[in-house]
């Protein structure tokens, strides 16, 4: 982890609890995943996947009594108000998403009563509970992808993984090792960075090392970022976090029939979890993906537990896997773009 | 109490500007006093510089705004003055974009109500003084005779 990353995320938390968590160990600080902070509740911090509560002086437990530190509805406002740098007009769509990124790339749930109107959320108030999730850059993250499906060619990929298994920072250090001096390809490189968690970039400069060779597409909705990277930049890759809408994956086909290759991530914790997923299916029959990798989970960010060949997946999908005597015509049934051109279906 | 007038005329248009920036560019507050400060027309307003210097050291804004507003208000503006400033910038970046602009609106009208006062305080004393300085000459003429 980057010098400063975690106290830049506690910073927001006011001088009381900021003062504490700083004055936590090294070793620990780097090991904290999340800061759940609760009105009137005790804080929370998620230390190597454990719930653990902070005391004063700066100590950590996972047993709670009742001399934990809390939050006050005062606290909580004002940690509202910085998460937004006393500007709620200028993160009132980020708001209604639930997530708001802060500088160096930290991501801030934030919950508290909807106000809707015609069915969507056009604002929050009350705030209730927030949870900052401490960005980890970690150089080296994409080592073992890299080596394992990009180091000959630069075929379209899913990551998948569970909450906190590391797919934002994988794919931030992958768009180092792909556009970068790293591995010295410098590939030409877009980030759809719409959360701005990728780069977190500000003022124009990305805070997160993302290579040499990449341009940063922040706050940009991602199935229209992708349109105007593929007509304006030339792109050979595109890397996109958490996609799956109709709009997106038709924005991906446009990008792939122009040969671009596509680097994306989905939740899921299993390979089961990966099939039963109406987005990944809907990926996966766009035929623009050569392979899905499937990381660990949150006790081992960035490790990869398995590589699945996309055709096998769809197959498994559509139930015409090679083995349960299927016509491998799956192109057809699924619509498998790729499908369709290796076969001439 | 020209001058006053002059600042009011100002505080005026920093409310519209900020009003615009806030409605089309949905700019962080921060950003906003930093533009602001470096506006020519805003020079009569030195609290705006204090205000984004005090933000680019990292100071919260509200703390940040607040604190300018109450450096300099005993210099230049009146008590009720730097009490509405104080209460614009406080409200300054809480709500949504509807919110901070209903706030920007209704700031404006208490501004503006604020110069038209002194305006017609002008005006009063326009026409108080030639007869007070006529009243003075002649008392000053009958002290001498």
């Amino acid at each position: 982890m980057k010098n400063g990353q975690f106290e830049t995320a506690a910073g927001v938390t006011g001088d009381r609890i900021k003062n504490l968590l700083c004055a936590l160990p090294d070793s620990i600080k780097s090991q904290i995943r999340e800061i759940r902070l609760r009105c009137n509740k005790p804080l929370v911090l998620t230390c190597a996947g454990v719930p653990q509560f902070l005391y004063s002086p700066a100590r950590l437990s996972p047993v709670f009594s009742s001399n934990a530190v809390t939050v006050s509805k005062k606290e909580l406002d004002e940690i509202f108000l910085r998460l937004c740098s006393f500007s709620v007009h200028s993160h009132s769509r980020s708001l209604t998403e639930g997530c708001i990124t802060l500088d160096g790339g930290h991501r801030a749930g934030v919950f508290g009563t909807a106000v809707c109107e015609n069915g969507k959320i056009v604002a929050v108030r009350d705030v209730a509970c927030i949870n900052i999730r401490v960005s980890h850059e970690i150089f080296g993250a994409a080592d073992e992808i890299y080596r394992s499906v990009f180091s000959n060619s630069l075929p379209s990929v899913i990551v998948a993984g569970p909450p906190a298994s590391g797919k934002t920072t994988l794919l931030r250090d992958l768009a180092r090792q792909l556009s970068g001096k790293s591995r010295g390809r410098f590939i030409r490189t877009v980030l759809c960075d719409e959360r701005n968690e990728l780069a977190a970039v500000r003022n124009s400069v990305a805070f997160n090392d993302v290579g040499e060779n990449c341009d940063v597409l922040t706050g940009y909705p991602k199935a229209e970022g992708i349109l105007l990277a593929v007509r304006s930049l030339s792109p050979q890759v595109i890397i996109c976090d958490e996609v799956g809408t109709d709009e997106e994956i038709a924005a991906m086909e446009a990008g792939f029939n122009s040969g671009v290759s596509f680097i994306v991530s989905i939740h899921a914790s299993t390979r089961r979890e990966l099939l039963s997923k109406p987005q990944m299916h809907r990926l996966l029959s766009s035929g623009i993906f050569e392979k899905a990798v499937l990381l660990s989970d949150e006790n081992r960010p960035c490790e990869i537990k398995d590589i699945f060949e996309a055709e096998d997946l769809l197959c498994e999908i559509c139930g015409t896997g090679y083995d349960s005597g299927g016509v491998r015509t799956f192109g057809q049934i699924c619509g498998s773009n790729r499908a369709q051109r290796r076969y001439g279906a | 109490m020209r001058n006053g007038v002059t600042v009011l005329e100002s505080i005026e248009l920093m409310i519209t500007l900020v009003r615009a920036r806030l409605e089309y560019t949905l700019e962080p507050v921060s950003d906003l006093a930093e533009n602001l400060s470096k506006n020519k027309e805003l020079k009569n307003l030195p609290f705006l510089q204090e205000c984004a210097a005090l933000c680019r050291e990292g100071a919260d804004f509200p703390l940040a705004w607040s604190k300018s507003v109450s450096h300099l208000s005993r210099l230049t503006f009146s008590r009720q003055v730097s009490e509405y400033l104080d209460g614009f910038g406080k409200a300054l970046g809480s709500t949504d974009v509807s919110g901070q602009l209903s706030c920007c609106d209704m700031y404006l009208a208490l501004f503006s109500a604020c110069r038209k006062e002194q305006i017609k305080k002008q005006e009063k004393a326009a026409k108080l003084y030639p007869p007070l300085g006529f009243l003075g000459g002649m008392a000053a003429l009958i002290f001498l005779i």
